[in-house]
Formats: C-alpha cells, structure tokens, sequence
C-alpha cells in the first residue's frame, strides 16, 4: 500500500509530505484503494462542482480541476484542510442544510458522496491525472472537423456515383436497407425547381428535359437552375426565416423600416453571386466597420438589426429602469440571432444562469453581450462618400434654384409668411419643410418629425428667433373662450376650447403624416407654391412693423438683373404711403369630409376670417384682407372644432402680404416665364438625382461596459465581463485574448467575425451543410439545424456531415458547389414513395435516407406557384417590398390586410413587406412563422381553417379568374385543350385522358375557374414528391 | 344562388338547441383518432400518443379567459391592499417612482371602494363587485403575477405567454398543445376579439409563437360585420351546384394521389381537413347564433345594452 501510494504520485516533495502525515489516519477507515477513491472522488468533483469552480468559472475564487488550486482554496479561506475532513470546508459545505449548501443547485450529495469527499480529503487528496474535464465539452459538435474519407464503393448498390451515397449506402448496407429508385424526371424537375427556385418549371422546361437523351441531362439542369436569379430569392427566405427578418420594428408602436429591405436584397445578390460562406458571415457581423467596408458589406452588416425592437422601451419612456431592460432584450435579441444562426448554439439560456445542457457560463452570454455592447439599430446611409457626393450635387443645384425661385417669389408672391415659417425672411430663402414648435416656439427640422407634442402648456406665449414672429402657441379659448396672442397683451376673444393637444409643428410645407397635399385635385405641394401648415390645435401671431414692410416690399419689387425695370421703379413716385394686403387660399387637408377643424385670422386680436368645421369637402377659402397703415399683429390659429385633433391639418396656400401697389410690367412678366422654366428645368435635375442609400441597420457606438446581471435581472448588476466568445467550441484567437473594456466596436466585431470564420471552428462550416441537407431533404441530418448542442439531436450521420463541411471549406466556401454535390447525389434524386419497399415497415421515419421526403409547399411557394401559374406572377427583383396591406398612420400604426388587384402586389413573396405585428392571414394559416422567432425549420400543419383559405380566400379566387383568363387567352375555344394545360401549367405534368375528361366536365358544368380552384387545392399542387 | 352553402352535403342539425350541440360537439367519439391524424407535427403526435401516461390528466374541459387590457385596477376590485388607506395623500416613493412609465409618479391613492370579507374564505372584495362576492369561495385569485415590463406591448405579451418578448406561444395554443381538443366541428382555441379594437401587440398575442400554426387563436368576429371566421365562405359568390362538382372533383383526386402514395399520412389528413371545413361551415353559424338563447339569458348577458352589450355577448359565447 505504501508502495502504491509513492507509484501515483509523481513528484517527490509532495510525496516527503505526504509521508509524514498519511499513516495515522488513511488507511484505517476501508478497503478502498487510493486509485479507486481518487477516481470516485474527481468524477464527483467533475460532475457537481467544476461547472462553477471550473476552468471557466471560479465562483467565489474557487478552482477544483486542478489540484494546486484544490490545494490553495478559494476567497473563504482554505476549501480543505489535507487528512482532516472534519475541518474542511469543502465538507461543511456540501453537508450544509441551509443557503450556504453546495451545489446550490440540484439534489444534495448523498451521505455516501460525502463520504467518499471526506476520505479524499483524509486521504490527503491524491491526484494524478490531468485536470479534469467537464464531460459536456466532449460533445461531438464541439469537436474539430474531421476529413473522413468516404467508405469504400459498395458494389451491391450499382448506382452510387457520389461520396454522398457512398456515406448512406454504407449505413444502409448495415441495417440491410435497400434505398429506392431514382424518380422519374417529371418527379425530378419539379423537385428541383421547387428546392432550388420556389417555383415550378413550365411546361416547355419539363418537355425540354424529357427530350434531353445526353448523360449529363440532370448535372446540367442542376447547373442551369442553380444560375437562375430567382435561386437567390428561393434561398434568402431560408435565411431570413433563420435571422427573422421583418419590415417593422414590432412591440406596441409598430413602426415601419422603410430601408430595411436593402437587407432582404444583399441576401438575395449574395446568394446568387455565390459570395463565399466565410465572406457572407464576416459581412452580416462587421461589413460596416472592416478595413475594406463597401456600402454592400455595410448593408450586409444589418443582419445584427433585422430583428424585433421596442421603440417604447428604448426610445419614449422616460424611466431608466425600463430603458435598461429594453437594451438588455435588444442585445439578448442580437446574440441570439447569430449565435443560433451561425453556430447553432441556443446560447440565451445563459442570459439568466448558466447554460443547463450545454458548456456555456453564464459569464460567457454576457461577454458575447460586451462584443456587441457598442451596436444600437436605426436608419443609417450605406456609404458615407457616396451621400457627400449626391448632397454636394444636390446643394449646389439647391442653391442655383434657390436663388432663381427667391427672384420668382419676389416678382409673384410678396412677403411670403410660409417662408418666414421655414426660417426665412420671407424671400423664400427659409428651408422648404423646416417649421416651429408652437409648444416651444424651437425650431423644427425637415426630418424632424413629430407626433403628439409631450408636455404641452396651452396658451403659452412662446418667442421665436425670428424677428417677424411675435409668439407661436397652443391655443385653449376654455370656458371664457379668451386667449392672449401676442407679447405685446392682445387678447383674443370667442376662441373656442380645445382638447389641448398638438401634432408636430408649424411648417413651411406639410405637417407630419399628413394625409394630403392635393385639395380637389390639385396638389399644392411646393414647389410652384407655398404651404404654411397649421395642424390644430396651434396659432402663431406675425409681428408687421409697417416700416419693415416698406423696407421688404421695395426690394422685393427689384427684379434682379433687369435694369430697365428697376429704372422704371425709381422713377415711379414711391411718396405715397404704400398699403398691404394678406393674401391666401385655406383648406382642410386632412382626410375628414366635414367639421374638421376651425380656422380663425386675427388681426390685432380681432377676427378677420374665421371658418367654423373647415373639412376637405370644403375645398379652399380666398382671404384677402387689407392691413391698416401702421405695425399690425397678424395671427393664424386651427383649433379642433371640438371633435378632438385627428388628421386635422389646415393649410394656407400662398400666404403672403404684398404691396397693393405692386404693378407688373411686360418685362416683369417675361422674366417670370424665363425664371419659371429655369426653376421647372433644375427640379428636373433634382429630381432626377438618387437619394443616398439608407439601410435599417447597425449604428456603431463606443462600448458601454457590460456586467454579468445576477438571473439576467438588470437592476442587479455584478462583475463587469471582458468581451469574449465561447470556450468550448472554437480556436483560441489571438484578436479575442487581446479584447478589454477600451476595445473599440469595430475590433470587437471583427475579433467575433475571425472566430466565426475561421477553419478551426468548426460550428459554422456544419451548421451551414446542415441546414442545405436540411432544406434539400425536409430533414437535416442534425434534425435540430439551430441546436448543435446537447439539446439538439444527434446527427444521424456524424462522417457524412463532417465531410460536406469540410467539402465547403476546401471549395472556398462556395455555397453553390455543396448545393452541387448534394443534388448530384443518386439520395437527392430518389423516389419519395416508399411504396412497396420493405424498409417503409422497418424504417418509416427514414431516418437512414433510403428515399427522398415529399413536403408541402412553404406558404410563400405555393403563393408564388399560385402567381406563377396564373400567370400574374410580376418577376422584377429587388426594390422596398409590395406593401398589401391598408396603412393607417396611429400611435400605433395599423396595418389592415387585404387582397388588392394591382400587379405591384403580384410579385413574388419574399419582396413582401413584413409587418411584425399583424401576421398575413392567408400565409399564417400555411405556417408562415411570426418573424418575431428565429424560425430554422418551418412548421408543417394540416387545418380546416387551412382548407378554408385555400378554397375561399380571395387572393385565391382572384387568381383563379387570372389563370383561366390565361387559359382562355391561350386556346380559346376548345375545352378539352384548355384542361389539358391546366393541368400541365398546374402540375408541370401531362395529363391522363381521364383527367382530361372529369376536369373538361367540370368546365362545362362549374366553369373554368372552379378547375383553376380545384387544381390549386390539389394535394399534388401542394406537395412535391 | 347562395355564397353561404356548405363545401359538403352535411344532414342539418338535428339538436334543439345551439347548448344542445355544443355539448354533443365536445362529447363526440373518435375525434381523438381524427385530430391526431391532423397532426403530422411528430412532437405533437408523439405527445398524443402518451396521453394515458401523463401524470396529470386534465381534469378542465374548456378554459376561458376573459383578458381586459385597460380594465379595472386590481386594488380597486379583488386585491385589498389596507397599507394605501394608511399612505394615502402621501408621496410615492421616488425610488420605485422611476421604473413608472410615465415619469414622476404622483401620490399614494387608495381605492375609491369600500372593501369587505366574503364568504367562508373571508376574502376581501371591494363594493365594486357585490354579485361577485358572493360566490368568492368558489374563485380562485392569484395575487402573485406581476409583469417584469411596466410597458403596453411587453406587458401584454407577458400576460399572454409569460414573456415580454414576441414570438412565445400564447397560453391557449400551449393548452391545446399539450391537453388537445376534444371539440371535432369548433376550432380548438377561439378568440373573441373586442370590437372596439385589439390590445397593444395585435394579434400576435394569441399566436402560436413556434408551436405549429394549429395551435394559434382562431379569430371569430362577432357582430362588427366581418366574417365570423376568415374565409369561412368564399370571398366572391360561387354557385352551390358548381361548388359541390369542384369539391368532388378536388377529393376524388386528392383520394386517388393519396392512394399511389400510401404511407403518407400527410396527404390523407388533408383530404380530411376539407371535410372538417365543410362541418365548420355548418357548425360555426350554428354557434354564434344567439337569438336561439331565452330572452332571460339574453338579458342577464344586457346583450342590447349599447355599453357592456358587446361585452355581454362575448361572455356569452364564450360560455
């Protein structure tokens, strides 16, 4: 027994200690050998302790892996006191009762446990192996690709021509499986097209490959469709299922992302140009911050964004409390996405504890957090030099149109209160579309836009910098129905009360959200006109010095350039004391008919124009009044007509105060056409000029430091944690050693997108030939293509998955060339029936892929198939998505379904503008998942109400029509021709002449759309084979 | 011409009343058989089928939740909070003020009502509810939830999945998960949706989250003008005559594709869910019906009163 003792441990100073204090206790007590008592004890140790006072984690300052650290305990002292257990901490702990028992979590040791601690301890602890390991860190996935080659040609199986096959067969040879016939190239061509393109081949492409007699007929479909553009479309609404993409921020006020689809794009190009896997990844995590970013790589880089985003928890409420959850679900959303996207990991479980199935610390949930910490979402331009480039081109035209229509507005218009609105000083130099803030009289930018005005003060008189305006405010006449107007004390009377509310600001130009700018068809937006807008309830009071209004007249009656007419001006007696007049035209340009607002024009506090319940019926109001001969106060307000404020927008078309005398002569007005048809040239020139591509995506900040929060709960913050990526996958990169707290955010992304990258992790080069086969045979061969983890399921072939995945790395990462080699395979190509096979008895489930799967259409497939086949279908690519739905602007907007007959709404799915809140009906009941879930494998149901859209809905009915109009069209007067290619277009097949004969009669007897119905809900239409 | 015929030839309903139905409609053989056949989602299925051996058999028939976003406060009705009537008139504390959504919070307030004990429990009910207080000992009150978001949106997802985030499945499509349905001809989770307008989030606050789509709310509109069910009848009318040959004409085919395809229990559930449709045409009128409830029903219900009347009616069918 001594003997062994000195034999297993290994180095001699401890051995002399060891010696010293070992005899008198650690043999007396059993029989059990040390190598015995000391495997017992570290399995124990393994399997209950390191997962906290681990490698990884040292809770508490505590290390029971390695014996030095064993030895030298953690912050409470030492954890045992060699041969004497009864003072060990370690002991005391584990045989607790109270909080302070370990583990903490999960069932207490047994006494017998404890036991065998104590003897360990008593024992003197002997160690000889290497430090332990967590068993989870063997799990398969975590281990490095291997490059299996593959089993040796099986030559009972005559077919196989195919690594691929060569993986299966050897499989099936063992459970003595015998795989299925290929299927008949009918069965064939429709599968691909469907896999590969989301659509089904016409009838000339079918016939096309049944004539095609050549040996490389299918490798050279395959070649062909995976060149199609609409490969692209097909595979980025796989991704976007996985990364939930969507066109609006989800969560109470679901507002739109007018730029995300530039996104949706970049998926679809990157695809189709085959952009290589490692570059498509690095892209969506750092294309806006590498060395080499491009506006593509940028765009590409709001994948991190795409998901859902509570605009009232980060934006309106003022608590900081909820504000610091919002952020906490906004990075929990990103870490999520590329976590389970990339690297199939489910990662969130470690945002509160540590992860209960897979070897993640919760530590380390909160250092990916820290690699994301300096992201935050919004509307960005995809390049900074290309937005200069268009705004310098812009300003200048600006400016040269600028000075043309100030001229115009001068000959034509007077002082223009519009203008002053928009800043300027009434020459038409104020900013188109700038306004004020009638609750605060501050100036409001163009894209300022606002809503409801918080913390309104009624009747306020608020100042402006603008030496023509005397006070803005939000009027409330109240029960006296009185108000003050002007700093100088006038008060107005008969204003009625009001619901003190307000809607973003006094503007030249339209208001916010405004529902028109046309009034009884004609469109008043300026240019050619100017718009003061006055959304009630809010008033504004223009101070009219009638010195200043000499000062401004006169030169406004100097055209420039135009010698001859300024002459005749300082010829004209000019001692007359001039008179002004206030012009303008009123309307209501909200969407009420009737009783929409009430509009009052005051002058020195009295009523001049007043027009009670103003609506859009309404059309416009001439006011025309004449200004006395001294300074005068002139005040515009809208108030709500009692009915509350909604939509009620109030515009003054060409408010001005010109001269009465003003004359015009016949070289005023021919300068006039030629300053006109300057002005209309250079909008055109505007017009015509891109505006700088935006993109909803990443915003990038200075890093905020992260803490570990105690059960993911915000208001319990511990350690801050030092960015970094999981431990137990993956290769040690220098980029992730070197992060700390002061790391920029581009470094911390880039350090992410090198791990993610490269060769060594072994995760994303599997999860990516995964989710292929997945998609390529309805299962994956992990048939938990988002959960690699000891969660997910096995993978069903570990070699074969291995090998696709190193077939992708060694071919540069082309996406294309894996898709290749799996359709190629004699598996892809096999029959889906296992009709009459034995192995349907034996192995239903296919679980060893001795057939192909059938499946049902994807809600998307079948809309498009649906399109396509009735030959609606509208093929353009790319672009913001159709939008088929109703929109109401709210705060929270509404966004109403319904089917619509334009073509803009006929192009295919995945241009469909996703609303987050407000699923499609028709494509929710095909299990088109809620884009608020990473969705990696969609759901299949089979419903009534499902029956009940497909027979009923209208989209449905609509298409029915269009494709017997498309029948009609193509053979006019014979029915039997007419259901013949229904049913070849429908089910890209020829028809049997029993079909032929019952879909002719159902012609004759119901009609040709009823057939168009019938085929659509076909479970032949529906599934593929 | 009739746009709301039947998609099958189906015997009219021989029950007396709309209870009389309902009650053979969830006490129906065989529809176990028939939903699992429906369901081809293996979780599902495989959960079905180990339906004896859950350790807690359901022991409810129906649930029904009356949810009231923007309803009455908790303190005003069943949860008696005596330490506000000590505080009242003075400051909130500041500290718990900031998590408010709305800024700065104002004073403590107790409930305007009066609170008393009722019944065996003693439980405390406010005068709000002199009906009710009646019958607290067969209530069951929860006083423990509470939502980790003070915001509209994540809080109603919270009460409706338990997470303030979207995209969980709501607590009906978990119920009809995991206990099933016994109703064949009714869809098994029913919303009745306030007319006036739906709670922050939408619709997707009885969405099946990643739970197959089976398992979401089914929308029934009542009273409001639209369809009852969506698509429930074809959107433009269709001829009865030219309907019922295209649905023979769609089974006979569908039965014969079924048939070359024999081990594929998708294609056959499918053909079966035509059928279901067709009973869900006849059944679902039948059930909305309420002119077949007694006037003294209709009532207790204030079924015409123009303020509660909605939602008496939704009570009402809900029942």
């Amino acid at each position: 027994m001594y003997r062994n003792i000195t034999h297993i441990l290994p180095r001699p100073i401890l051995c002399l200690t060891l010696l010293s204090v070992l005899l008198p206790t650690a043999f007396s007590q059993d029989s059990t050998t040390l190598p015995d008592l000391e495997r017992t004890a570290r399995t124990l140790l393994r399997d209950r302790c390191i997962e906290c006072h681990g490698e990884t984690t040292q809770e508490g300052g505590l290390r029971l892996d390695l014996h030095e650290s064993l030895l030298a305990g953690g912050d409470s002292g030492k954890a045992i006191q060699l041969g004497q257990s009864s003072e060990s901490l370690l002991i005391s702990r584990v045989s607790a009762s109270d909080d302070s028992r370990m583990p903490p979590n999960g069932s207490p040791l047994d006494s017998s446990q404890i036991e065998t601690l104590k003897q360990f301890i008593d024992a003197q602890a002997p160690w000889t192996d290497a430090p332990l390991a967590d068993p989870k860190r063997d799990h398969w996935a975590w281990q490095p690709l291997s490059s299996p080659s593959p089993p040796p040609l099986n030559h009972n199986l005559a077919d196989e021509s195919n690594p691929i096959d060569q993986f299966l067969n050897d499989q099936l040879a063992k459970v003595g499986i015998i795989p299925v016939a290929k299927a008949n190239r009918e069965v064939l061509i429709r599968r691909l097209y469907f896999d590969l393109l989301g659509l089904p081949p016409t009838p000339d492409e079918v016939e096309q490959f049944l004539s095609d007699s050549s040996h490389d007929a299918w490798e050279r479909l395959v070649d062909r469709t995976l060149a199609s553009p609409h490969y692209g479309e097909r595979w980025a609404r796989h991704w976007l299922d996985i990364s939930h993409y969507a066109d609006t921020h989800g969560f109470e006020r679901d507002q739109r992302r007018d730029n995300a689809w530039r996104y949706r794009d970049w998926v679809i190009d990157a695809l189709n140009k085959d952009l290589p896997y490692n570059q498509f990844i690095r892209d969506q995590i750092a294309g806006d911050v590498l060395p080499e970013s491009t506006p593509e790589s940028t765009i590409a880089s709001s994948f991190l964004a795409v998901g859902p985003w509570d605009f009232v928890g980060q934006v309106e409420t003022p608590s900081p409390v909820i504000k610091r959850l919002a952020r906490a679900d906004d990075l929990d959303d990103m870490i999520a996405q590329v976590m389970t996207s990339i690297c199939g990991v489910t990662i969130h479980c470690a945002r509160c504890h540590n992860h209960k199935l897979d070897p993640i610390q919760q530590q380390e949930y909160y250092s990916l957090a820290a690699i994301f910490s300096g992201v935050k979402r919004g509307d960005r331009i995809v390049s900074a030099e290309e937005s200069s480039a268009i705004e310098s081109q812009k300003s200048d035209l600006k400016n040269r149109k600028r000075s043309i229509d100030q001229e115009l507005l001068q000959l034509t218009h007077g002082l223009s209160l519009a203008d002053i609105v928009g800043g300027g000083d009434g020459s038409g130099n104020g900013v188109p579309g700038q306004g004020i803030d009638p609750n605060s009289g501050n100036l409001q930018a163009p894209n300022d836009k606002r809503g409801f005005l918080a913390d309104i003060v009624v009747n306020r008189l608020n100042q402006t910098k603008n030496p023509w305006i005397d006070a803005v405010f939000i009027p409330d006449g109240g029960a006296l129905r009185q108000l003050a107007i002007s700093q100088s004390g006038i008060q107005a009377l008969d204003i009625p009360a009001t619901d003190s509310k307000a809607w973003d600001a006094i503007r030249n130009g339209p208001v916010n959200s405004q529902f028109s700018t046309t009034l009884q068809t004609i469109d008043y937006a300026p240019p050619g006109y100017s718009m003061l807008s006055l959304h009630a309830n809010a008033g504004i009071t223009f101070q009219l010095p009638h010195d200043k209004l000499l000062t401004a007249n006169s030169t406004f009656s100097q055209p420039a350039n135009s010698s001859t007419t300024s002459t005749e001006q300082s010829t004209s007696p000019s001692t007359e004391p001039a008179s002004f007049t206030f012009t303008s035209h009123v309307g209501y340009f909200g969407q009420t008919p009737k009783n929409g607002a009430d509009v009052f024009v005051l002058l020195d506090g009295q009523i001049v124009f007043k027009y009670l319940g103003l609506g859009r019926d309404d059309g416009l109001q001439t006011i025309h009044i004449d200004l006395p001969q001294k300074d005068a106060y002139l005040t515009l307000i809208a108030t709500d007509e009692g009915n509350s404020i909604g939509h009620d927008q109030v515009c003054f078309i060409n408010p001005s105060i010109a001269s009465i005398q003003q004359s015009q002569s016949p070289a005023i007005i021919e300068r006039i056409a030629i300053l006109r048809d300057q002005s209309k040239k250079l909008q055109q020139e505007l017009d015509k000029l891109p505006a700088p591509r935006r993109v909803y995506g990443v915003l990038t900040e200075p890093p905020t430091p992260i803490h570990r929060l105690h059960r993911g709960n915000t208001e319990d913050p511990r350690e801050v944690v030092r960015p970094g990526v999981l431990s137990c996958v993956g290769p040690k990169l220098q980029e992730l050693e070197q992060l700390d707290q002061q790391t920029p955010d581009a470094q911390r992304r880039l350090a992410l997108a090198a791990w993610l990258c490269s060769p060594d992790n072994p995760l994303p080069a599997r999860v990516i030939a995964n989710r292929l086969w997945h998609y390529h045979f309805g299962k994956g061969i992990v048939s938990t293509p988002s959960d690699f983890g000891l969660g997910g399921s096995l993978p069903t072939h570990r070699e074969l998955l291995d090998w696709l995945a190193d077939q992708l790395i060694q071919s540069d990462w082309s996406i294309k060339r894996l898709h290749r080699v799996i359709l190629l395979s004699q598996a892809y190509q096999r029959s889906s029936s296992g009709n009459e096979n034995p192995a349907e008895s034996v192995d239903a489930a296919n679980q060893p892929v001795w057939r192909q799967n059938p499946r049902r259409l994807d809600a998307e497939s079948l809309r498009d198939s649906i399109l396509f086949v009735s030959d609606s279908m509208v093929l353009n690519m790319h672009g913001p998505g159709y939008r088929d739905f109703d929109y109401q602007e709210e705060y929270a907007p509404v966004y109403k379904h319904r089917v619509f007959t334009t073509p803009e709404v006929f192009r295919r799915s995945i241009y469909r503008f996703v609303v987050r809140t407000t699923p499609h009906p028709f494509l929710t009941s095909l299990d088109c998942p809620n884009p608020a879930t990473l969705t990696p494998v969609r759901n299949t149901t089979t419903t009534a109400i499902q029956a009940l859209a497909t027979l009923n809905n209208a989209l449905i009915l609509q298409q029915c029509n269009h494709f017997a109009q498309r029948l009609l069209r193509e053979h006019p007067d014979n029915i039997e021709m007419q259901a013949e290619q229904a049913i070849r277009i429908a089910l890209s097949r020829r028809a049997s002449d029993e079909e032929i004969q019952s879909a002719s009669q159902l012609i004759r007897e119901a009609g040709l759309p009823q057939l168009c119905r019938v085929l659509f809900n076909t479970n032949e239409f529906i599934y593929v084979d | 011409m009739s746009t709301k015929n039947s998609l099958i030839d189906s015997a009219p309903l021989s029950h007396d009343s709309r209870r009389d139905w309902l009650k053979s409609a969830s006490t129906g053989l065989g529809i176990y058989a028939l939903s699992n056949l429906l369901r081809n989602n293996a979780p599902a299925l495989e959960h079905r089928s180990n339906q004896k051996e859950l350790h807690h058999p359901p022991r409810a028939k129906h649930v029904i939740e009356i949810f009231c976003p923007g309803g009455m406060s908790h303190v005003d009705t069943w949860d008696y909070k005596p330490e506000l009537e000590r505080l009242h008139g003075t400051p909130f504390d500041s500290e718990l003020g900031k998590q408010t959504f709305a800024g700065v919070a104002g004073k403590h307030a107790k409930s305007y009502w009066q609170f008393k004990q009722h019944g065996q429990s003693g439980r405390w009910i406010s005068d709000l509810f002199p009906n009710l207080a009646q019958h607290v000992d067969d209530l069951a009150f929860i006083y423990s939830m509470q939502s980790k978001s003070a915001l509209h949106g994540p809080a109603m997802f919270m009460m409706n999945s338990g997470f303030i985030q979207p995209g969980f499945p709501s607590m009906g499509s978990w119920v009809t998960y995991a206990l099933g349905s016994e109703s064949e001809n009714l869809p098994e989770f029913v919303v009745l949706p306030d007319p006036r307008g739906l709670p922050p989030g939408g619709i997707i606050n009885w969405g099946a989250g990643f739970l197959p789509a089976m398992h979401q709310g089914t929308i029934m509109e009542i009273g409001n003008g639209n369809e009852i069910i969506r698509d429930l009848f074809p959107a433009e009318p269709i001829e009865r005559d030219a309907e019922s040959r295209g649905i023979s004409l769609l089974q006979r085919w569908n039965k014969k594709h079924a048939q070359e395809r024999p081990n594929d229990s998708m294609l056959e559930a499918r053909i079966a869910s035509f059928e279901l449709a067709g009973k869900l045409q006849v059944s679902v009128p039948e059930v909305i019906d309420l002119h077949q409830e007694s006037t003294t029903t209709h009532a207790k219900y204030a079924i015409d009163d123009p303020d509660v009347g909605p939602f008496g009616k939704q009570c009402l069918l809900a029942r």
